[in-house]
């Protein structure tokens, strides 16, 4: 019976050889071992053999043919055999399908490339980031008014830019297609790195096109920078508003009905841990309630339990450009200084009304009461410099200055906006009586948004206080003391308090300072509006 | 129960396993007349005679392909390397022989075997001599990897793996052969794959193993006058993982630290950690905070060696925080 | 002139030679059809070193090889199926479709594997010699690698413990005048491997590795000399393959007015002819020899064929022996064969009394030295 002699795989990856050349004829004696033709694979020429032992009856794939692996190329049988058409055998099932492409065989000359799609981001021509501003080092990526595919005119705008000074947008300078965006939306790209690539017309790579080893600006790594100055990326949307907590705690949360929102979280962050939840658990359901928007001055219940975290916020480019800068021409903290005189007469009212009630209130606790909610009402103020995030705080936490023995302490009195000027005055009193005591926790003297800093009772008019770091600003108060002032072109005595606030100049601008300062002033002369 | 060394309680385990077993030898460098380069094998020529204690040339792929194939045909060799360091050339017949045996076989053939020597810093021996290998063993099928903390797990552990039918990776403390501790005499055999809760506590796990052990116990000792109460948990044998135990000291107290003196980058820690997030997330209060050796080659200069290594400071620290205590 | 080797003799060799030359025609043939796959090292042109070496030996004699390694289980008995199985990566193969072509194991027939790391079945094979000696058998153990093989530090190694120790093994380095593609010559001092024993103190000859007679008297000589204690030998087999050094090796290296040169000697007619010369066989008798391995061939890659594919679960098992777990047999498993199975004394019933370093020398060579120990 005849026996077919089939293509074979001779590499793990032919899919099809191609039949150089016969090395036996039809009618030639063939022995069990004999190379009878040789077939060029992807990788090599090898012989084929054969396995029986007979006469070459029948050649089937021509010298210079491909034939499939497995497919029959001769039939080997006995001399004057015919062949029959029964027994070729099925391609076996290591054969690949018709409709499968072959593994480009040497045989076949490589299709081009489709055009549609350059092989890499390299072709075509770079569109940089244009330095926008003198200073300007390094730009955002604001959002692409063009997106991949999109024709483009030279002198179209594609995308648009923030600068350390404003959001600009960058035109082409070529006409094709935009073919790739290397950059996307919030990323950032140094001056003169790729941000996109466009395709020449017609799609295909313009000849002038650079290779992507020749990028212009060699000093400019594309990418954003990895080391410390480098901003943090932008927390993605859905981030926003985010709880966070570890994995036990919102398993505890869940099973409790307990709202992770509303519970403080005294991990890094705010995460919510274990304890925040048992704590929460221990104040009763009230501790539940949700927390209120940052901004709403409304009540909360003053459980520790339930007091909200702060937001971290990315920096902006301009933000970071002031920051770098001011640090430049005053190294460590920047602070600047802005001094406002503030009339305490209706302030002092106010100790007249709790002597009646039988309770001590001081001066300062006024102010921190004060301080406390100006910044409620400043959120811009409340904020806090953290590595390469900016930290908004969502409570009101108020450090007063404590000297003792051998220095000083910033006991935080907290949620002060929120707390009664007699809360304020006890707490504060048996805060600075531990601390000279040396018996404060760190958690009592740790974190706060802002200090207030009084040396009134040592006769001080005025002075400048030194920021305590991390926070972002000091309010340095001095005596109140009677002092002549023109009113309505009269001269007049009014009890007169110099305040004078230390702004962090990385993270708070004069201005924002001014208004936080005139919002402070404002709330101790009509002290009837702390009630608001 | 006596108190022995850490090389006593080795050199009992052996002696003992091979009146036991006549099938059971000794090979490797100076483990005869010199009496074993950590004195491990102090004695045994004597007792034994040269066919069974057999000093065996420089030449450590030689050697240990010589014991795997007597393993392959009935006998049990426990082969000493003079340092782990030195059996990464020996490796190819570990790895690519005695770990693949049984399986190239499919089941005819079985490789009962125990690899065993010092691992980790030695002490000033700079970065040729001070590596802890387990995480290259820890990473094949077809091996056993213990690596014994006290005296008493290494004799026990060893006696399991003279006894085990299949190829077993044995990680001693250099800086342990001199360490004292309880060991009970005669049959004391402690199962390979079984961690064991060496301090109970309720804030925090610490999952180590071999010389860091005793570095978590000190750090957990200055945890407790701080009032944090830790448990360790020595892992002992290091493949396979006892995931079990892993998973019930991480539920206790929702915290873990992982403490290996071998570098991070694919360590047996980063396993463990991998272990206690998949199967053990809704448990975790905290990161899982992993305390290594530094990223760098191990120095000869006695300051930086000591920073290169994990200590208790620095153990403690990262219980601290996982504890949100850091600063505290 | 009589011939000094019955017509059984004759006849088993030509006969084991054709099968394995059939065999691994038939391998190759599969191969190109896609049922083989991976690394496939075919034998031909190679089968007097196995053939002449296998009849020279005791059939409980262990056994090894590297890669190329289909040959000497097949002359040492195992069942052609099964091998076959095995390399189209069946369940009924000897390891159960795990090990494929590089990784034939029958343990039954003292054949303890095919190794695919270049040298590194070298010290396994002299680790067996040493249990032989631990526990005073007059066992061998013989050990194929090929010439590459004789560069890699295991060999020197190995040697050197082998001699030092006096271990009963026989190190047949199959010299086929290529390591993969490069020529010996190109890449080694001392193309002649057998000239390295003298580095060792050892034994070390070459042999005409084309001829199964040759191959037989030489080991016959090398296991009595082993038998007897007097330590390791090192053959060299010269000999060639017809084919690459894998299916995926067109062999450009050489040219094929070498191949053809070669084949003229081939070993499988020069046995036939010497047999036909001493009048001890007939053509005919050689005809139906012929047939019959083919057949039995046909058969084999016809079992392999219908054989299933080893089960999933399959993957779990043999990477580490479980507590209480015993040895799988091959052919008990396939075919319900009762097969004898090795086995070792245990270590109750073992008494090692002999000294590696008599213990007289050494406290010799202490006094000497004015040691007092």
């Amino acid at each position: 019976m005849a026996k077919p002699i089939q293509m074979p795989a001779l590499s793990p990856t032919m899919k099809e050889g191609k039949l150089v050349k016969w090395l036996k004829k039809v009618g030639d004696k063939v022995s069990s071992g004999d190379a009878i033709a040789e077939v060029e694979t992807d990788k090599s020429n090898l012989e084929v053999e054969a396995y029986d032992d007979g006469v070459l009856l029948q050649i089937i794939v021509a010298e210079g043919d491909l034939a499939v692996v497995g497919a029959p190329i001769a039939y080997v049988g006995a001399k004057g055999e015919k062949v029959e058409a029964g027994n070729t055998p099925a391609a076996p099932a290591a054969a690949p399908a018709k409709t499968e492409a072959p593994a480009q065989p040497v045989a076949v000359p490589a299709a081009p490339a489709p055009a549609a799609a350059p092989a890499s981001g390299g072709d075509g021509i770079p569109v940089l980031m244009p330095a926008l501003s003198p200073t300007m080092k390094e730009g955002k990526v604001v959002k692409w008014l063009k997106k991949v595919g999109d024709k483009i005119s030279s002198g179209e705008a594609i995308a648009e830019i923030e600068t350390d000074k404003s959001n600009l947008e960058v035109e082409a300078y070529d006409d094709g297609t935009l073919a790739k965006i290397l950059v996307d939306a919030d990323q950032l790209a140094q001056v003169g790195a790729p941000i996109a690539y466009i395709t020449g017309k017609g799609g295909k790579a313009a000849a002038s096109a650079p290779a992507p080893a020749a990028a212009p600006a060699p000093a400019a790594p594309a990418a954003a920078p990895q080391k410390s100055e480098a901003p943090a990326a932008p927390r993605p949307a859905s981030a926003e508003g985010r709880v966070r907590a570890s994995p036990l705690a919102r398993k505890m949360a869940s099973s409790q009905g307990l709202d992770l929102s509303a519970v403080h979280g005294s991990g890094p962050l705010g995460r919510v841990v274990k304890r925040d939840i048992e704590a929460a658990l221990a104040q009763g359901p009230s501790a539940a309630k949700k927390a209120p928007e940052a901004s709403a001055a409304s009540a909360r219940p003053a459980a520790p339990g339930s007091r909200p975290a702060p937001k971290t916020l990315p920096i902006s480019t301009m933000r970071k450009v002031i920051a770098q800068r001011m640090s430049e021409v005053k190294p460590g903290v920047p602070h600047f200084y802005l001094t406002v005189d503030v009339e305490m007469d209706a302030a002092m009212k106010i100790r007249e009304e709790a002597k009646s009630l039988e309770s001590k209130v001081s001066v300062n606790d006024i102010i921190v009461k004060a301080v406390a909610v100006a910044l409620r009402r400043s959120p811009k103020m409340n904020v806090s410099l953290q590595g390469n995030n900016i930290l908004q705080f969502a409570t009101a936490d108020v450090g007063i200055a404590v000297a003792i023995e051998d220095g000083l302490i910033t006991p935080i009195i907290k949620d002060a906006d929120q707390k009664g000027l007699q809360a304020i005055s006890t707490e504060a009193r048996e805060l600075a009586e531990r601390a000279r005591k040396k018996a404060l926790k760190p958690e009592e003297y740790t974190g706060g948004s802002i200090t207030v800093s009084n040396l009134g009772m040592y006769g001080i008019d005025q002075f400048v206080a030194v920021i305590n770091p991390p926070q972002a600003a000091i309010i340095a108060v001095g005596a109140v003391a009677d002092k002549a002032v023109v009113r309505d072109g009269q001269l007049a005595v009014r009890k007169i308090l110099t305040v004078t606030l230390s702004g962090d100049h990385r993270v708070i601008d004069g201005a924002t300072g001014a208004e936080y300062l005139r919002e402070l002033k404002n709330l101790l002369e009509h002290p009837m509006r702390l009630l608001f | 129960m006596a108190e022995l060394m850490y090389r006593e309680a080795l050199n009992q385990a052996l002696a003992e396993e091979m009146e036991r077993d006549a099938n059971v030898f000794l090979i490797g460098e100076e483990v005869g007349r010199y009496n074993g380069a950590f004195k491990v094998s102090q004695g045994l020529l004597d007792k034994f005679g040269s066919a069974r204690i057999i000093d065996a040339p420089i030449s450590e792929l030689g050697f240990t392909g010589m014991a795997a194939g007597a393993a392959m045909v009935g006998l049990r060799p426990v082969v000493e390397m003079m340092t782990w360091n030195f059996a990464i050339l020996a490796m190819d017949q570990i790895v690519n022989n005695a770990a693949k045996l049984r399986h190239m076989s499919g089941g005819q053939l079985r490789c009962p075997i125990v690899f065993r020597g010092p691992g980790g810093a030695g002490g000033r021996l700079s970065s040729q001599h001070s590596q802890a290998l387990e995480a290259n063993y820890a990473h094949f099928p077809g091996l056993k990897v213990i690596a014994p903390a006290t005296p008493a797990d290494a004799k026990g552990l060893l006696k399991a793996a003279i006894r085990d039918e299949n190829p077993v990776v044995m990680i001693e403390g250099e800086r342990l052969y001199a360490v004292k501790g309880e060991v009970p005499e005669g049959e004391h055999v402690v199962p390979i794959g079984k961690a064991d809760v060496k301090r109970e506590g309720k804030d925090v796990s610490i999952i180590t193993w071999s010389r860091m052990y005793y570095f978590c116990e000190e750090a957990a000792q200055q945890l407790e006058k701080e009032g944090i109460s830790v448990e360790i948990l020595d892992l002992r044998t290091l493949r396979p993982l006892d995931e079990e135990a892993i998973l019930a000291t991480v539920r206790k107290t929702n915290r873990a630290v992982v403490v290996e003196e071998g570098w991070a980058l694919a360590g047996v820690g980063a396993s463990v950690v991998d272990i206690i997030q998949s199967k053990a997330f809704d448990e975790l209060d905290a990161p899982v905070l992993r305390v290594t050796g530094l990223d760098v080659n191990m120095s000869y200069a006695a300051n930086l060696e000591n920073a290169t290594q994990p200590d208790a400071a620095k153990i403690a620290a990262a219980v601290k925080k996982v504890l949100y205590r850091e600063g505290a | 002139m009589a011939s000094p080797y019955s017509k059984e003799l004759l006849l088993t060799m030509y006969r084991k030679m054709y099968l394995i030359r059939r065999f691994e025609e038939r391998a190759g043939q599969q191969y190109g059809l896609g049922k083989i796959a991976g690394f496939c090292h075919l034998y031909i042109g190679q089968e007097a070193t196995a053939v002449g070496a296998i009849e020279a030996i005791r059939p409980d004699d262990y056994m090894l090889s590297a890669y190329r390694d289909h040959g000497q289980p097949l002359a040492r008995g195992a069942d052609a199926g099964m091998v076959m199985a095995e390399l189209f990566g069946r369940g009924t193969g000897y390891s159960k479709g795990k090990g494929g072509s590089m990784h034939i194991f029958d343990i039954e027939h003292h054949f303890y594997g095919g190794y695919g790391i270049v040298g590194g079945q070298i010290p396994l094979a002299a680790g067996m010699a040493f249990a032989s000696r631990y526990r005073n058998e007059d066992r061998v153990t013989v050990c194929y690698f090929g010439d590459a093989a004789a560069n890699q530090g295991a060999f020197h190694e190995t040697l050197n413990m082998a001699s030092k120790w006096k271990l009963p093994v026989i190190y047949i380095c199959e010299n086929n005048r290529y390591g993969m593609g490069t020529a010996v010559g190109r890449t080694s001092a001392v193309p002649e491997m057998y000239k390295r024993a003298v580095a060792y103190d050892m034994r070390g000859e070459p042999v005409d590795g084309m001829d199964c007679l040759k191959m037989y008297e030489t080991v016959k000589d090398a296991a009595e000399y082993c038998r007897a204690g007097k330590g390791p030998v090192l053959l060299e087999a010269n000999t060639y393959r017809f084919r690459g050094h894998s299916m995926a090796d067109p062999a450009t290296y050489r040219s094929k007015q070498e191949v053809e040169e070669e084949r003229k000697n081939d070993p499988i007619p020069k046995i036939k002819d010497f047999a036909l010369k001493k009048k001890l066989a007939k053509e005919e008798e050689f005809d139906v020899i012929d047939e019959e391995v083919k057949a039995q061939v046909d058969a084999a890659v016809k079992f392999a064929d219908e054989s299933p594919e080893p089960s999933v679960e399959e993957l779990w098992r043999d990477t580490i022996v479980e507590p209480g777990e015993e040895d799988v047999r091959p052919r008990e498993r396939v075919l319900g064969t009762k097969v004898k199975w090795p086995s070792y004394p245990s270590g109750k019933e073992l008494k090692v009394t002999w000294d590696l370093e008599p213990r007289a020398q050494a406290e010799k060579e202490d006094k000497k030295a004015g040691l007092a120990r």
